[in-house]
Order: C-alpha cells, then sequence, then structure tokens
C-alpha cells in the first residue's frame, strides 16, 4: 500500500508507522495548504475491547521545506496524551457516545500542536480532543456530529483534526504483491488467469489521521502566496514518527528516554514499499530527505521497471529495451527527488532545484480543479499527484504508468512509450472514473476538512472476503 | 549481586560519572534528528517533547554499546550524553557480573 507495513521494523510497530501523506490546495478554500498523514494502517473496524489510538510515546510530525534544500522550514508537532474516566471497566465505553464530551466515553486522547520554524518553537493548541473510535451504531448512534466537535479551529486561520478515519487509499493490495498481478490485465501475466476486475483491499478498513489546515502564506519563504510559475512556489512536505531512544519496561509502568529517534518517514508514495530494496527499508526511515541522493540510484533504475517486461511477456518491449541499455530514469528522477522543472509540462512545474530529496511536492499557487482526475498530472490535472496528493488520486495507476515508461518520453522525445504504460491500472480506469464514482469500489470522501470520510463502525462492517 | 551492593556501586559510579565529566574534554551531547543536520527548524523541537517529557526527566538510562571500549551513553530526558571512561565501563561491568 502506499506506504503501510512498507518495512520490515516498521511493519512491528503499527503506532509509528506512516502509510499515507496528503498535501494539496484546500478545494474549498484555495488560501490555505491542507496536510493529512495517515499513521495506524488497516484497522479492522471491530476492535474492541482496545480500540485503535495514537502513541503517547511517539512524536508525530508534518514538514515542510520551502526552500528546496530537503531540510524543514516549518514543522508542525503532534503529541499526545491519553486519560481514563474509569479504570474499573473492561469497556471501552459505558455507554453512548454522543459528544466527545460524553462521560460514557471510557478512554480518550487528546492532543498538542507546535509549529517550529525560524522563529522558535510556538504551541498552537493543546488539550484538543480526538473523537472516539467508531465502535458500533449502538455505542454511536450519529458519528458525523463528533468529527465536527474535534475539528479544531486554533489561532492565525490554522485548523487540525486528529482521530480516526475511513481510509481513503485505494488498492488491489492482494494482487499486486501477487507476483505484481494486475486482475483487470492478469491473462498477460507471466502466470495467466482470467481477466477480473480489481478488489480494493482497504475498502473496510480505517486509519488515524493527523490532518492540520494552514494559511499558504505562512509556508512559504516569501510570506506570500506566490503565482504558480515563481520559484519559490513548490513546497516538499514529508511526515515522520519518532521513538525515544530507550524504553524500559517494568510491571508498573513505561518509561523511555533520550533523544528522539526516527523510526519511520513518508513524502512520496510507495517508495519506500516498492523503489527501496528490502534490505535498505528501515534504514531509509530513519534518514531525512536531505540525505536522499544516497537512494537516487534505485529511483534511477526501479527494480518494478525490470519486473513489468518479465511478469507480462511482450507487453512492455519498449520498455524491456529502455531496462536492457541500464537507462537511468530521469523522469522518475525528476517526479519523486526534485521536482518538474518548467519547460517539461506545459504550463507546469513543481521543481524545488538540484537537492535529490523525497517529498511530496506542492506547487501551491496552482489552484484546485473543478473536475479532477483520478489521474492527476499523467490526466491532465495539474492540481494532483505528482503535484502534491489529493485523498482520491488513484497513486498506485498513476506510478505504475510512470514506472512503465509513460514518462519517460517527458525527457527523451525519441522514447515511444509501450501502449500498455498508458492503460494499466489495478482496480478501475482512472481515466474514465470520477472521485466521487469511487464509492462504486468503496471510497467516499467528504468535501470539507479533514476531506477523509468518518470512519468504518465496528458493528455496521463485518469482515468479508472478496 | 546483592540490592545493597548494587546501590553503593550506583553512588560510586555516579560520582565516578562526575569526575570523568571533568576529565573528558567535551562530552558529546545529541538530541535525536537534529543531531544530524536534518532539521532547520530542529533547534528547538525538543522543547515539547522535554516538557512532556518533565517526569521521565528524572530516570537515567545507561548504555554501554560495547563493555570492550570506553564509550558510555547517558539518556535523560530527551538527551543523550556521551561519556569516554574506560573505569566506568570497568565499573559497570563487573557490577553487571
Amino acid at each position: 500500500m502506499s506506504s503501510h507495513r512498507e518495512a520490515p521494523g516498521i511493519a512491528l510497530d503499527p503506532v509509528a508507522d506512516s502509510a499515507d501523506l496528503y498535501a494539496f490546495v484546500s478545494p474549498d478554500d484555495a488560501s490555505t495548504v491542507t496536510m493529512i498523514a495517515n499513521y495506524v494502517p488497516l484497522q479492522l473496524p471491530p476492535a474492541g475491547p482496545n480500540f485503535y489510538e495514537f502513541g503517547d510515546d511517539v512524536l508525530y510530525e508534518i514538514h515542510v521545506d520551502n526552500d528546496g534544500d530537503g531540510k524543514a522550514d516549518v514543522t508542525f508537532q503532534f503529541e499526545f496524551h491519553t486519560t481514563m474516566n474509569d479504570d474499573s471497566t473492561f469497556l471501552y465505553n459505558t455507554g453512548q457516545i454522543t459528544s466527545i464530551t460524553s462521560k460514557a466515553w471510557n478512554r480518550r486522547q487528546s492532543y498538542s500542536v507546535t509549529r517550529i520554524d525560524s522563529k522558535g518553537s510556538h504551541v498552537l493548541g493543546k488539550d484538543l480532543a480526538c473523537p472516539p473510535c467508531n465502535v458500533g451504531i449502538r455505542s454511536i448512534p450519529n458519528y458525523a456530529p463528533l468529527t465536527v466537535e474535534a475539528t479544531h479551529n486554533l489561532a492565525g486561520r490554522v485548523r487540525v483534526f486528529a482521530g480516526q478515519r475511513a481510509e481513503g487509499f485505494y488498492v488491489d493490495l492482494g494482487s499486486i504483491f501477487d507476483l505484481g498481478a494486475l486482475r483487470p490485465f492478469q491473462e498477460l501475466h507471466l502466470i495467466p488467469l482470467p481477466a477480473a476486475p480489481g478488489v480494493n483491499a482497504p475498502a473496510i478498513l480505517n486509519v488515524h489521521s493527523i490532518a492540520i489546515q494552514v494559511p499558504i502564506d505562512s509556508l512559504t519563504a516569501s510570506g506570500a502566496k506566490p503565482a504558480a510559475s515563481a520559484a519559490d512556489a513548490t513546497i516538499g512536505v514529508w511526515t515522520s514518527a519518532s521513538r525515544q531512544k530507550a524504553t524500559v519496561l517494568d510491571s508498573e509502568a513505561k518509561t523511555s528516554a533520550g533523544p528522539w529517534t526516527q523510526v519511520s518517514r513518508l513524502g512520496n508514495p510507495l517508495i519506500n514499499e516498492v523503489i527501496i530494496p528490502m534490505s535498505r527499508k528501515d534504514y531509509w526511515n530513519t534518514q531525512s530527505p536531505a540525505d536522499d541522493k544516497q537512494f537516487a540510484s534505485h529511483y534511477a533504475n526501479p527494480e518494478l521497471a525490470g519486473l513489468l517486461p518479465v511478469l507480462y511477456p511482450k507487453v512492455f518491449p519498449n520498455l524491456a529495451a529502455l531496462d536492457a541499455a541500464k537507462t537511468a530514469r530521469a523522469d522518475l528522477e525528476a517526479i519523486l527527488l526534485t521536482g518538474i522543472p518548467s519547460g517539461i509540462v506545459p504550463g507546469f512545474q513543481n521543481y524545488t532545484g538540484a537537492v535529490q530529496a523525497d517529498m511530496l511536492r506542492l506547487n501551491v499557487g496552482i489552484p484546485p480543479t473543478k473536475k479532477p482526475s483520478l489521474l492527476g498530472l499523467l490526466g491532465g490535472d495539474p492540481a494532483g499527484f505528482p503535484n502534491g496528493r489529493r485523498v482520491f488520486d488513484d497513486v498506485v495507476s498513476i506510478e505504475l504508468r510512470a514506472v512503465a515508461g509513460l514518462t519517460y518520453a517527458l525527457v527523451d522525445s525519441k522514447y515511444s512509450p509501450d501502449a500498455a504504460a498508458g492503460e494499466i491500472y489495478d482496480i478501475e480506469n482512472p481515466a474514465t472514473f470520477t472521485p466521487a464514482q469511487l464509492s462504486q469500489i468503496g471510497e467516499s470522501y467528504q468535501s470539507r476538512f479533514p476531506y477523509l470520510s468518518d470512519p468504518h463502525g465496528g458493528f455496521q462492517t463485518p469482515p468479508k472476503t472478496p | 549481586m546483592p540490592e545493597i551492593t548494587r546501590r553503593s556501586f550506583l553512588k560510586q559510579g555516579g560520582a565516578t560519572a562526575a569526575a570523568a565529566g571533568a576529565l573528558v574534554a567535551t562530552p558529546k551531547v545529541l538530541r535525536g534528528p537534529a543531531s544530524k543536520s536534518a532539521h532547520k527548524a530542529g533547534a528547538a523541537r525538543t522543547t515539547t517533547a522535554a516538557a512532556r517529557k518533565a517526569t521521565a526527566a528524572h530516570n537515567l538510562v545507561v548504555h554501554v554499546p560495547d563493555t570492550r571500549t570506553d564509550e558510555v551513553r547517558l539518556l535523560v530526558g530527551d538527551r543523550e550524553v556521551v561519556l569516554h571512561d574506560r573505569d566506568l565501563v570497568s565499573r559497570l561491568s563487573r557490577a553487571a557480573d
């Protein structure tokens, strides 16, 4: 998945596992940027008696680089605190939860938000309530008002939300990691099966989201909202989770000590998932984008590009030739490590300079699109991935097509992409599907902050096997 | 090792560590990712973490990565202090036997 359980180490630590990162100019307020960092992936809604929560011992951060050096100029820190109302019961809630202040809700979390920039550290909010997990319709008969209550408007036109959401990322997880199979095209696979509709594995799952909406001019180097063509129009965004270096366990308490040590990070989707070799994934998670030059060879010659012609014989002959020539994929390096300079895609740029850093690059001068394409920039929609990432962007199909050679023609006009590179997808054809139609595969989104939908309820979401 | 002996040792060790601190020219203090120069905004990033962990600041974890060397790492609050004191490593090693 985007970055769910993507490395051996962090797969054992879901509370600190950064799963998805979104950054986009807010569609309902184009003077702001919304950033969403998801953690605690792959939550099955019926999870009692101990429902999911953030880690009190984890430092969650969302970073913004506004001058292209891969280092944070603005960091938002989120720190959580768990309390219980009643230590005599085994129950998460002892009655209905109709408000985030309901006394029947036994175990709850609150958090602080701190902004760190060149001027120092500023607490933006503290004791901010998270909503409960969606236990089920008896415990929480109406979830939507809880989301509204748990959306906090802070000074400086900052808006935050932290809590459980429906997983907005869609992928045919079971098929893709079964030897790279794409069900709609699997009759062409090396081990063929009849073509079949894709299956959205996370359709009934939840995740924990940290969402923050801030004015654009509070993130840019100039302190203003730049024009899309401006050199400083693009910010780089990534999230990280850190734990203290030592933890001591005893029967009474768990104590941590020492400096915060990064255990997870996420910029562009699917990178540590399928670009970085398994032997380096845990290490990649500890590194900063500023040091990503050390991984550049994996972006330039991704293993997946070599596998596609093998797994789909005769489908990708031009890609196979590109691989055989050991051609460095300058297109992927640009898209994922530096941004796309002007002059490559007419009217578009999200270049941040020569420093190779895996960040989600967002040109904040590009307004939201009224009729967005799930294919983002590949679909002629400059407001979508890889210009930032919206909640509904089909990043799996976009990156599959890019790796398959579709975008190599941007840097070599003599190269002719294989026809399949412009057609492959894993679930539904993103060229013909709209965000609203994603409801057909179990995904829906909110039109306003925090944009990801209310979580699936435990009672009303039985496990199912497609 | 009987508890009373361990306590005595820790008292001794604390005194030794203090003395060693004076002997070691510049004990290195590490504060997490900021030490990697990854975060320009990182200089202050430990501030709130330190506040949150105020109670934990009274804990001190001593880590000797390799008892064959002279390196001792002290983890306290959100800091890591690196000492180089062969005598302290020897004392800790003997206490652990």
